[in-house]
């Protein structure tokens, strides 16, 4: 039976964390440019804010693998949840 | 024939998107250069994502023995290949409906987006969860 290797989910965590990084300067060079009566300031603060929030989570599930595999994954999991919808969650349109 | 420019400037086109026009002497207007188009660089990031979720696929194998248990031996190749697949799906998702505020294709834009589907693009490699070769 073959199980979770701690680098192999470390590094894929490493991974996510690179696409989110980057895809908060595709977030911050989209919406900071669109009108206000567009999107939100609110839309846009519950944007910043999963962004960053994921960012940092990944970033410990990166390190939390090395350990526990398992769980990282499960961060990481997590983390793609709140990303099922695009809109941003909350925000009224 | 030389014509002369009497006017230029920059205004709206039939699309929506800005444009730089010239007026020449007898009144004509030519559109010498139109500002890239989102479109673009929307359709060639939906290719860059079909071709890696198709990819994905490239690394699961058949269990060495035709058995249940063989099969689900191999669980972590499975889950890493739903995870990668479903962040991929998400990424996608997430990326069209960020383009729709995209007015315009500027050199900032376009190069976030080609670094975007680099990071998108290592998810394939690296998918393996189980550390084997």
């Amino acid at each position: 039976m073959s199980e979770l290797a701690p680098q192999p989910v470390a590094f894929y965590a490493a991974v996510f964390f690179l696409v989110n990084a980057i895809y908060i300067s595709l977030i911050w060079e989209l919406i900071e440019r669109t009108p206000v009566n567009e999107v939100t300031p609110k839309e846009r603060r519950i944007m910043h804010f999963r962004s960053i929030a994921t960012l940092c989570v990944f970033g410990a599930a990166a390190v939390v693998a090395l350990k526990y595999p398992l769980v990282g994954l499960g961060m990481y999991c997590c983390c793609l949840i709140v990303y099922l919808k695009p809109e941003a969650p909350g925000a009224e349109r | 024939m030389r014509s002369s420019l009497t006017g230029r400037g920059a205004g709206p086109s039939e699309f929506g998107r800005t444009s730089i026009w010239c007026r020449c002497r007898k009144g004509a207007t030519a559109v010498l250069h139109a500002r890239g188009t989102p479109e673009r660089l929307s359709a060639f990031s939906d290719a860059v994502f079909a071709v890696l979720i198709t990819v994905l696929v490239l690394e699961l194998r058949p269990p060495e023995f035709p058995t249940f248990k063989a099969l689900l031996s191999l669980w972590p190749t499975w889950l890493s290949y739903a995870v990668s697949y479903l962040l991929i799906a998400i990424v996608w998702a997430n990326h069209h409906h960020l383009m729709h505020y995209a007015a315009e294709t500027t050199p900032r834009l376009m190069w976030f987006n080609f670094a975007h589907l680099f990071s998108v693009s290592l998810l394939p490699t690296f998918h393996s969860l189980d550390g084997r070769e």
